[in-house]
């Protein structure tokens, strides 16, 4: 069953939005107040507001269970409001209003799926009432709004004005908003010049127009228009005029005036939509959708641009063609700013994942009394914005890990004798072509040995116990189906988790790697592509492999000279360049093909440096310089681990054909060890 | 949607992998294509061909033969590509021929050889015997 609407539908998408960031606003204040243990009557104001807007837009889309719940929350903190000095309990008050955030948020999830059935909010409301009587009934007074009676019939009204009444159902929950809905539809065929109540955004407008009516003045031509409108609209009992009492003195006619108040209702419906989410002057939000066909078709002209300037049709006539090159390194400047900008537009800083975390942390503090602090560093970091959505995910499973599993509890923090605050330290740092997360804790740390036991006794270990260094031992948390703890406890431990958030991160080409001290903290380390687009490659045979190597780690190229090269005791290959030796990764045995040159001199030498590591790469030949949008491996392909031998991804060239992308660090790590 | 039911009929596609017939269920086949350039990727095992570009997507492609039996079958230009989709991702199995789609009745399928493998059950035909495939195990190690 849709849950609304067919016209409605074109707005959940705008709803889905504009809750989303309101609820995470409110998140943002609760957190803060709660830090600083006071609610100042600004924060009592916002939040009202906030709970107000989505009530409001909630019953605009007629989800009654969100906008009730949100009508008691909202009516909490109008009480607060009324009365600053009203005494409240704030840890119960911090607790209804977060559980409502969560209900909200999980609600607002499944609005979509049309499986999923409007969730029944009524004993949280319950609940949140009853504290709000509790609250009224400690300050001894019954806070009531009397309805103040306006007269629907003024003397100094014109002839040709005609009232109009119109009843609301009594189940329609915001006839306010109705009421404003209908005077925006009226506007075609009608000019409304007054409304009874005058404000009806006013607060107490739903209660006079539920029991009294709504009175429209309004001028029209066409009477039978204005009431077949208004019939029509949502929730509407009746429809009727009404007839101006006769014996009432004939005033002089008024200069028609309907401007001012048709203007106050404009401006009242644009104040209301300028309170959603706040944006600064001359921001817009764009759908995200929209942004990555824009890259994705920026990334497309990129590479047809580079086909078409090297195209081999042209090689010919290389000689003549100046003006071409001159406008082909016109383009390409172009291009390559289009790029720029395109990129930047959806770098957002991390923190917008990170302080996402403050809440989880702040719960799981409430349930297991750790008390642990939760420290950012480098959160100004920008991203790629699809990369921060994919981080979420794998953020809060490594952050609840760690406050769960990582931070010991505080009767044995103490016992070790450790006196510094446990910690949970989230930071995040470029790194040429990567972005490193790393979630870190001053907790127990992971003992190696009992991981390898652990997967002896789950049957996932692949060799003998004995031959695991301590780096693969704990990699092996990151295997299906493990989890250290004994205990599943709410947040983590049901064995699921580590291994999945390492497929999601491998997904879009990241990596996750364990670090651990036994007694003195965890360590995890999330590397991530800088953006999942385009980056330049120097192509290369190995036998009969097509590989890219990033230029980004390249430093040279060059043709070998038998007499530099040497061999190690130990049959390593060494290449001196001017005067330095450096070791010689030779790619067709690395990767275990068949080289198609006979030796090392007749293939060429790529100079590579990564983490202050510098190799030389030996491959084939050289095919040329490639940019290339990255696309990981199929996930098919997973079980392969071809991310940690070297391989990062593959790439589509302009031409058809294909590329595999070398991942230099993890090459020169796999030869020599870390 | 696959159904169960005794007297419903199921639709397969049939194909030939060292001169045995096979059977595949249609409803995950996205494409059948003839044998394009294949791209080589190392540190898989010999029967992962390795990818395709199929409109822009880079799929693996095993060899069914070398899977099955080990040993590869020789292409001629009967020889195509399955496009099969699996979990959300898409794999390609090289097949000596592509036979036809038939529409069989659950009633004429009959029992799990084995409890693995890649072989889930024999389906009779009035044209012979085909066995039906577990598509996902062919991915699995």
């Amino acid at each position: 069953m849709p849950k609304f609407d067919e016209s409605l539908e074109q707005m959940l998408d705008v709803y889905i939005y504009e809750e989303q960031q309101l609820l995470e606003q409110l998140d943002d204040i609760l957190m803060r107040t709660e830090k600083e243990d006071t609610i100042a009557p600004d924060d009592v104001a916002e939040i009202f507001r906030i709970m107000h807007t989505v009530k409001g837009s909630s019953s605009m889309m007629g989800l009654t269970n969100l906008q009730k719940l949100a009508h008691a929350a909202e009516d909490l903190f109008s009480i607060i409001r009324d009365k600053p000095d009203i005494a409240y309990d704030k840890k119960i008050l911090f607790d209804l209003v977060f559980q409502a955030s969560d209900s909200m948020k999980s609600e607002i999830d499944i609005l979509g799926d049309e499986s999923a059935e409007l969730t029944d909010f009524t004993q949280q409301i319950a609940k949140i009432r009853a504290y709000a009587d509790v609250m009224k009934s400690a300050d001894g007074q019954q806070i009531k709004s009397a309805l103040p009676k306006e007269d629907i019939f003024t003397d100094d009204e014109g002839e040709d004005i005609l009232t109009l009444k119109v009843k609301y159902a009594e189940t329609c929950a915001m006839p306010s908003v109705r009421a404003m809905l209908l005077m925006r539809s009226l506007g075609k065929v009608c000019e409304v010049t007054k409304t009874i109540p005058l404000d009806i955004n006013a607060d107490n407008a739903n209660d006079i127009i539920t029991a009294n009516g709504l009175y429209l003045k309004l001028i029209t031509d066409d009477k039978d228009a204005v009431v077949n409108i208004a019939k029509k609209a949502i929730d509407v009992d009746s429809v009727e005029w009404v007839e101006k009492p006769k014996a009432a003195p004939k005033p002089e006619p008024q200069p028609e005036q309907p401007a001012p108040q048709a203007a106050k209702t404009e401006q009242g419906a644009a104040e209301k939509k300028k309170s959603s989410p706040e944006r600064g002057g001359g921001m817009m939000s764009v759908s995200l959708a929209k942004l990555d066909t824009l890259l994705d078709l920026v990334g497309e002209i990129v590479i047809t641009e580079s086909a078409v300037i090297s195209s081999p049709d042209l090689k010919p006539f290389m000689a003549s063609l100046d003006r071409f090159s001159t406008s082909a390194r016109n383009l390409k400047k172009l291009t390559d700013e289009l790029q720029d900008v395109v990129m930047s537009i959806r770098m957002v800083p991390v923190a917008n994942a990170f302080s996402k975390m403050n809440r989880v942390v702040r719960d799981m503090n409430e349930n297991l009394g750790k008390g642990v602090e939760l420290v950012f560093v480098g959160q100004e970091t920008e991203v790629d914005k699809s990369v921060v959505d994919i981080l979420n995910d794998p953020l809060m499973h490594l952050v609840r890990n760690a406050v769960d599993h990582g931070i010991e509890a505080p009767e044995v923090r103490k016992q070790k004798g450790k006196t510094e605050k446990p910690t949970v330290t989230l930071s995040a740092e470029n790194s040429s072509s990567e972005v490193i997360i790393t979630v870190e804790d001053n907790g127990a740390g992971m003992d190696h040995n009992a991981i390898l036991a652990k997967a002896k006794q789950k049957g996932i270990l692949k060799k003998p116990e004995s031959e695991y260094t301590k780096q693969e031992a704990l990699g092996l948390i990151m295997k299906a189906g493990f989890s250290t703890n004994e205990q599943v406890t709410n947040y983590s431990g049901r064995g699921v988790g580590m291994d999945v958030v390492k497929q999601n991160l491998e997904k879009i080409g990241g990596k996750l790697i364990v670090e651990s001290e036994m007694g003195v903290g965890s360590k995890f380390i999330i590397k991530i592509p800088l953006s999942l687009s385009i980056n330049d490659v120097m192509q290369v045979a190995v036998g009969c492999m097509d590989l890219s190597v990033p230029i980004s780690s390249v430093k040279e190229i060059f043709k070998a000279d038998m007499q530099n090269i040497v061999y190690d005791t130990d049959g390593t290959q060494l290449i001196m360049i001017r005067g330095k030796c450096y070791p010689i990764i030779s790619l067709p045995q690395y990767f275990g093909v068949e080289s198609r040159v006979g030796s090392l001199d007749e293939g060429i030498m790529i100079f590579c440096e990564e983490e202050h590591k510098r190799v030389c790469l030996f491959a084939d030949s050289l095919i040329g310089e490639q940019q290339i949008v990255t696309k990981p491996f199929s996930p098919i392909l997973g079980q392969y681990n071809l991310n940690e031998n070297g391989l990062s991804g593959c790439s589509i060239l302009a031409d058809g054909s294909m590329t595999l992308i070398a991942d230099v660090g993890c090459i020169i790590n796999k030869v020599f060890g870390k | 949607m696959q159904n169960t039911s005794e007297n419903e009929n199921i639709r397969l596609l049939t194909f030939n992998c060292g001169d045995e017939g096979y059977a595949i269920d249609i409803s995950i086949v996205t494409n059948i294509i003839e044998i394009p350039e294949i791209t080589f990727v190392p540190m898989l095992p010999d029967y992962i061909k390795g990818l395709i570009n199929l409109r822009g997507k880079a799929i693996p492609v095993i060899d069914t033969a070398m899977r099955f039996y080990g040993e590869c079958d020789e292409y001629d230009r009967h020889s195509c590509i399955i496009v099969y989709e699996i979990k959300g991702s898409s794999l390609g199995l090289i097949v000596q021929s592509v036979g036809d789609v038939i529409d069989v009745s659950n009633s004429s399928i009959s029992g799990t050889p084995g409890k693995k493998g890649f072989v889930s059950a024999v389906v009779s035909t009035g044209e012979g015997l085909f066995k039906l495939i577990r598509p996902e195990e062919i991915a699995e190690d």
